[in-house]
């Protein structure tokens, strides 16, 4: 689906996109939210803005997965193994949530909140990742 | 898989980062292989290769190569004596 652009140009295109969907991402949950909280909406708007909101952070796992393709072979190896890392974490966390709340053990957890937990546990594999490369760091 | 690329790296007098440069990969990935916790692919060992002017096997030894042949050098008059038998 993706080709290789070799490290340079994969950075870049990975800069290129994030910085503008999370532009995107910051004013449309600015302005979409606040315009839904201050005025009589219909439902249709509502599920545009919702949508709205969503498609940036959508837009920023689809840069990861084409930044993991695009690079370089080690830096390709790493991302992947991170968000495998994340997905892990995020579908056992999920299955556990689900089965609390099935249990009605604890009330229902708003399902878009698997995203932010997903972008938490990719950081702490990076860092994971980073502090262990750091050891033999030599430079 | 042992290298000897710090010691090339060193010799030129390039960082870790002059050298992921000249080959468009991270810094992170120059470690990887000097400190022998990443293989390089096939493509990416040739750019080495090519960058050292050196083969690949100069450079990466995956302790699979073949000791070298000795070759048995023997006086003339040897030679001569079993080629009359």
């Amino acid at each position: 689906m993706f080709r290789k652009r070799g490290f340079k140009e994969a950075s870049k295109r990975y800069a290129l996109a994030i910085v503008p969907l999370m532009i995107v991402y910051a004013l449309v949950q600015s302005f979409g939210v606040t315009y839904i909280s201050t005025h009589e909406v219909s439902l249709p708007v509502k599920a545009a803005v919702a949508t709205a909101v969503a498609l940036p952070l959508i837009g920023v796992v689809f840069v990861f997965w084409r930044h993991g393709e695009e690079t370089e072979d080690y830096s390709r190896q790493q991302q992947l193994s991170q968000m495998a890392e994340a997905t892990t974490w995020t579908l056992s966390l999920s299955l556990l949530i689900g089965m609390l709340e099935a249990y009605y053990v604890i009330e229902d957890v708003p399902l878009f909140l698997f995203m932010p937990f997903y972008f938490v546990f990719f950081g702490l594999a990076v860092l994971r990742q980073s502090l262990m490369n750091r050891r033999t760091d030599e430079e | 898989m042992k290298n000897n690329l710090r010691v090339l790296r060193a010799e030129r007098g390039w960082s870790q980062q002059d050298l992921a440069g000249q080959l468009d990969v991270s810094r992170q990935s120059v470690n990887a292989i000097e400190t022998e916790k990443y293989d390089p692919s096939l493509p990416l060992a040739f750019a080495i290769a090519r960058l050292f002017d050196r083969a690949i096997e100069d450079i990466f030894d995956d302790g699979q190569s073949p000791a070298p042949k000795t070759k048995v050098l023997r006086p003339a008059s040897v030679t001569r004596l079993r080629a009359a038998r």
